[in-house]
């Protein structure tokens, strides 16, 4: 399956942006973005270097657009250098006020490095109030349910999730549940839709001390929330539509699956439903299982998205700062 | 090429440290208590610089540069030395003013249509003929902030491609990407591309070209 990055040229506006352009075919209208892209060498070792050099070769547009482009470029770039000539010639050091201030802060900071919870319940603070719970949506899709599990050594800790619903229905019918060794809740039947409810990210072994105050605000996404300790790469996305991320025997119990540290901050519901919200605002649909993970090495929460439309399910692989910094997103594919 | 700024690291007469930055940083983790402030002071002349640009207000950096100073230093044990002490510190303030810039252009009532990764497309004068052409400052607070941040870092600073894509903890082709298009976003605005009415492709990061092809030749440059 075919990903996308931001700085990709196929990852262009959300999903749910219609008209994209640059369709193929010549006469194909120019698409400036790329142009600028493949002109950068941005596009370098990507399917759609060949294509765009395909079409400045080809289609006159895209060559006299190529050409204008080129041109301005060189003269934008002598701008800037003039501006950094300028910046460089008058520089402005930290103005004085500004330097007590620092200071000030700095001497207030406490004596050692604190693991800045403080630091992440400020950012929490600032996701509620980010003005995004007046959206609320009814989720009656097939993955009901809000199971929070605790991440612990080795898999994922299906079976403690009956302790923690705190005798809520029955939790997601979601191929994640089904393959767990000796879980029975995924097996009560049909799910049914689960409207919005609080949940309470339990702070087991693993999690760090500093973990964030839990939301008591109501979720507006009811998702299964997992940590299997996975790091993800493009090809092995797939694994978390299908149930098998923390299934796979190669993981054994010298795998931790703990919350990676940067992703603490979306353990808090109010913090996560941001987060979510502006994945929807991108991919548009239903986020049925988020997994506090890694990709590429990288801390990310991966996201399964099923389209409103229908279409095959995405995976959506959101950076640390998803909810704060629009969705963060890092990485996207179709699968299915 | 480094473009040193003459106000950049280590030249202030108070800073006879002669420790390095990793030894410093090393030295506050282990509770040594002007460690951080030594480390600072080194380096705060250009992290404001870069803040400021990036930003582009003097208020927000200010803000930016505190809030970032002070995670680095509750953070300071996280450093693992994979990168420069600089280069890591460059991260946490650029992270800032980012987080910043987004979160004051998060909340419109009506959706701003979006470019990649939901950065909101830069509204205001968009299109400019030579005689109205914006300043290169003014055209550059334009940018969305990605943009900004990637054009201060590389084209403004010098940073190679490679440490602005440490710092914006991106892929190095992602940088070329944000300054290439936000060159020629630039280009726009400065009159350099032309008058491409309303739809033009640089200036909507979602939709594709402007017009049928032939269409661009109207209203260029001729004044």
């Amino acid at each position: 399956m075919s990903g996308q990055r931001p700085g990709d040229p196929e990852f262009r506006g959300g999903l749910g942006s219609p008209g994209d352009g640059a369709t193929g075919g010549s006469g194909a209208a120019v698409d400036w973005e790329l142009l600028a892209d493949h002109l950068a060498g941005a596009l370098a070792g990507q399917p759609a270097e060949a294509e765009v050099a395909r079409r400045v070769a080809e289609d006159p547009a895209w060559a006299t657009a190529g050409a204008e482009l080129a041109a301005a470029d060189t003269v934008v770039r002598g701008r800037l250098a003039e501006l950094a000539a300028e910046l460089a010639a008058e520089p402005e050091p930290l103005p004085p006020d500004v330097a007590a201030r620092l200071d000030e802060a700095l001497a207030g900071a406490g004596d050692t490095p604190d693991g800045d919870a403080e630091v992440r319940s400020l950012d929490a603070g600032r996701a509620r109030r980010s003005g995004r719970l007046g959206r609320y949506r009814v989720v009656a899709s097939v993955a009901a349910g809000v199971v929070v599990l605790a991440g612990v050594a080795g898999v994922v800790a299906l079976n403690r999730s009956d302790s923690r619903t705190a005798g809520r229905s029955d939790a997601a019918n979601h191929p994640m549940l089904g393959p767990a060794p000796g879980h029975s809740a995924a097996g009560t039947g049909s799910s049914q839709p689960m409207g919005p409810h609080a949940t309470a990210p339990p702070t087991g072994p693993g999690e760090e001390s500093g973990s964030s105050q839990p939301s008591a605000a109501p979720s507006q996404w009811a998702v299964t929330r997992l940590t299997t300790g996975t790091d993800y790469r493009p090809d092995t996305l797939a694994a978390l539509l299908h149930g098998t991320a923390s299934a796979t025997p190669s993981m054994g119990p010298h795998v931790t699956a703990t919350m990676p540290d940067d992703l603490s901050r979306l353990s808090d519901s109010a913090a996560l439903d941001s987060c979510l919200t502006a994945i929807d605002g991108d991919v548009p649909g239903t986020p049925s299982v988020v997994d506090f993970a890694r990709f590429e090495g990288s801390a990310a929460l991966v996201v399964v998205v099923r389209p409103a439309d229908g279409q095959r399910p995405w995976v959506v692989v959101a950076g640390p700062r998803c909810g704060v910094s629009g969705d963060d997103v890092r990485y996207r594919s179709q699968t299915g | 090429m480094r473009r040193e700024s003459p106000v950049g690291a280590g030249v202030g007469a108070a800073d006879t440290d002669r420790r390095s930055d990793p030894e410093l940083l090393r030295a506050h983790v282990g509770g040594d208590r002007g460690a951080f402030d030594t480390l600072v002071r080194r380096h705060r002349d250009r992290l404001w610089a870069v803040a400021l640009r990036t930003l582009a207000d003097r208020e927000e950096a200010a803000d930016a540069l505190q809030d970032a100073l002070l995670s680095a230093y509750r953070k300071a044990d996280r450093f693992r030395g994979e990168s420069a002490v600089t280069t890591w510190l460059h991260r946490i303030v650029v992270n800032a003013c980012l987080d910043r810039a987004r979160r004051r252009q998060a909340r419109p009532t009506v959706p701003l249509p979006t470019g990649t990764a939901g950065e909101p497309v830069a509204t205001g004068p968009a299109v400019a003929d030579r005689d109205t052409a914006l300043t290169v400052r003014a055209a550059l607070a334009q940018l969305s902030v990605e943009q900004r941040a990637a054009l201060v870092l590389v084209d403004l600073y010098g940073y190679p491609v490679g440490e602005a894509a440490e710092i914006l903890d991106v892929a190095d082709g992602t940088v070329k990407s944000r300054c290439a298009r936000g060159r020629a976003r630039l280009a726009v605005l400065l009159g350099e591309l032309g008058n491409r009415g309303g739809g033009s492709g640089v200036e909507s990061t979602s939709a594709a070209g402007s017009g049928p092809p032939g269409d661009r030749h109207g209203g260029e440059e001729e004044s």
